[in-house]
This record gives structure tokens, sequence and C-alpha cells, in this order.
């Protein structure tokens, strides 16, 4: 019976190690995960996250001063990939595989569930900004940036489905900034 | 050999610079200046907006600014004795200089 089941784990390590180096995994960022796979990464990825920014304060963000400097920032760094009001796709969301989520609009057209807290949104955006997601097309920004920095985005991902393309424009405009290279 | 290190040197060199074009310093982006376009918020109902609403506060903020920048410009080409009588300029622009200051400080008092 041991020996069976001894066996049986050989056999199942053996044709792993095979798989892995047959190259038979395809890796193409245009072939899309089966069920299984995506439900593997999506569950592994929220539950991580959710576990790391349980502890994280969320700071008032609703300083104007906070969305202006995000507004700038997001516009800047991350409308390239998540696009802003009245862009639907660009040629990241469309080839980019996990696809940059359309953070600009309401529509959860990345498929998973939104049914979190004002606060805990705050705490998984901050997390994500800061860390990024290995493996996918977001980077980590903390490395660069500072708290301060990556809470006005997450001030301003807040308000960003509800703007109209002139809000955004207005918001987003570098130029009215007092500051001149004070960093 | 040596043609890999090069191109190991290039590679990383390219990546370098590449990172520059996505840099996060707010002074580095200046070039890249786009004015607010805020005729279109001067062209809104003042009972509409909701004074207490962040995103109308800021949106008044960028384009106050905006406004008093123009202003500031006019008024260097044009203030004189008699305008500033009249209080529609200051020869000297004192008070909206702090009002900059103030609004610099806050904005950016973490570093
Ligand atoms: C190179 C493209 C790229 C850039 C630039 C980028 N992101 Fe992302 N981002 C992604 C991708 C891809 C995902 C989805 C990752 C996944 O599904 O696992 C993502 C996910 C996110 C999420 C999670 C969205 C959700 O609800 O699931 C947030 C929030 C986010 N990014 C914010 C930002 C911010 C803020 C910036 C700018 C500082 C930024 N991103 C810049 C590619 C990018």
């Amino acid at each position: 019976m041991i020996k069976a089941i001894l066996g049986a784990v050989a056999i199942a390590l053996a044709s792993a190690a095979a798989f892995i180096y047959s190259g038979l995994y395809p890796m193409g960022a245009d072939d899309q995960h089966n069920k299984i796979t995506y439900w593997v990464l999506e569950t592994m990825r929220e539950n991580s996250i959710a576990r790391s920014a349980k502890d994280i304060d969320v700071p008032e963000l609703s300083d104007p001063s906070l969305l202006l400097m995000g507004g700038a920032d997001y516009n800047d760094m991350c409308s390239g990939c998540h696009l802003k009001p009245g862009l639907s796709e660009n040629d990241m969301t469309i080839g980019l595989y996990p696809s940059p989520p359309n953070l600009a609009s309401r529509l959860d057209e990345h498929g998973h569930e939104h049914r979190l807290t004002n606060e805990d949104a705050a705490r998984r955006n901050f997390w994500i900004i800061k860390h990024g997601i290995k493996a996918s097309g977001m980077p980590a920004w903390g490395p660069t940036h500072s708290d301060d920095r990556i809470w006005g985005m997450v001030a301003f991902l807040e308000r960003l489905p509800e703007l109209t393309s002139g809000q955004y424009q207005i918001l987003t405009a570098r130029s009215a900034e007092s500051g001149n290279g004070h960093h | 050999m040596n043609t890999k290190k090069i191109l190991m040197t290039t590679a990383l060199a390219t990546l370098f610079v590449s990172t520059l074009s996505i840099a996060h310093d707010p002074s580095l982006h200046t070039s890249n200046k786009e004015k607010p376009n805020c005729q279109a918020m001067h062209e809104m109902d003042p009972s509409m907006m909701d004074m207490n609403d962040p995103v109308t506060q800021a949106i008044m903020k960028q384009c106050g600014k905006a406004d008093m920048k123009e202003q500031q410009e006019d008024e260097k080409t044009a203030c004189t004795a008699e305008h500033a009588k009249l209080g529609h300029c200051t020869l000297e622009e004192s008070t909206n200089k702090d009002e900059g200051q103030k609004s610099k400080d806050s904005e950016h008092d973490h570093d």
C-alpha cells in the first residue's frame, strides 16, 4: 500500500517536472488562462491583498489638494494603462494580460466583485499601488513614491469614475500648480 | 563575450532611460505643462455646484489659480496707478504671493 502511494507520488512529481521542462505551457499574453488557472490566481491575489492591507490606516481623503496631487500623478503615470474619461481601450488594455482595468469607468469589466466598503477599497488600492502585482503589468510605485503621493492617487481614484472629461482635464492639469521643482 | 557585455550595458542603459519617461517627480513633469481648460467651469451654473464637494473645491482651486496667474500676467503689463487705486491690481504683488505660498506649504508637507 505505502509502496503504491510512493509510486504514485513519484510518477506525479516526474510528470510535473516533465511538463515544466517540456515547454508545453502556453506563455503568450494573447493566450488566456483556462478557468481553473484563472480562479487560482485571482483567489490567491485577492486573499493575499486583503490580508496584507487589512491593517493600513486610511487617512482623511477629502482634501481637495490631495485630489489635485493625485490627479496630476494619475494622468502622468497611470492613464496610459488605466485610461481616462472618454477612452475605452488602448494598446495596453488590449495587449496586456491580465488586462489593466479601466479605472475611469464604474462598469466592472474586469470581472471580479467589488463588495468592499470605501475604507477597504481605499486600503486595497493603496496596497496595490504601493506594492504592485507580481507577474502582471502593474508596477510597485512604493519604492519611488512617498505614501502621501500614493494616498493622493487613492483619493483621486475614488472620484475618477464619476468625472467628465472636462473635469478630468482641469483636475489633472499641472500648469496651475504653484510649486516649481522643489522636490 | 565582449558583445554580451556591451549588449547587457546597452539594455540596462535603455531600461534606465525608459524609466525616465515614467518619472515620478512632479518637477520633472513641468515640461509637459497643460493648462486647465477652465472655460467649461466658468459656463457652469454656480448654483448647480456643490461647494462642499472636494471635486468642486479642487476645480475651483485649479481655476482660481489659473485665473490669478492670468490676472498677474495682465497686471505686469497693465497695472497703472489708477487701476491700483481702484483695487483692480496691486503695483507690488503681495497678497497673491502670500496665498500661493500658503497652499504650496500645505500641499507639499510630505518631504
Ligand atoms: C504598464 C501598465 C500599468 C501601469 C502604468 C499602471 N498599472 Fe495599475 N494595473 C495594471 C494591470 C495589468 C493591473 C491588473 C493586475 C491583475 O489583474 O492582476 C493593474 C491593477 C491596478 C489596480 C487594481 C484594480 C482592481 O480593481 O483590480 C489599481 C488600483 C491600479 N492598478 C492602480 C494604478 C495606478 C494608481 C497607477 C499609476 C501610479 C497604475 N496602476 C499604473 C497595469 C498598470
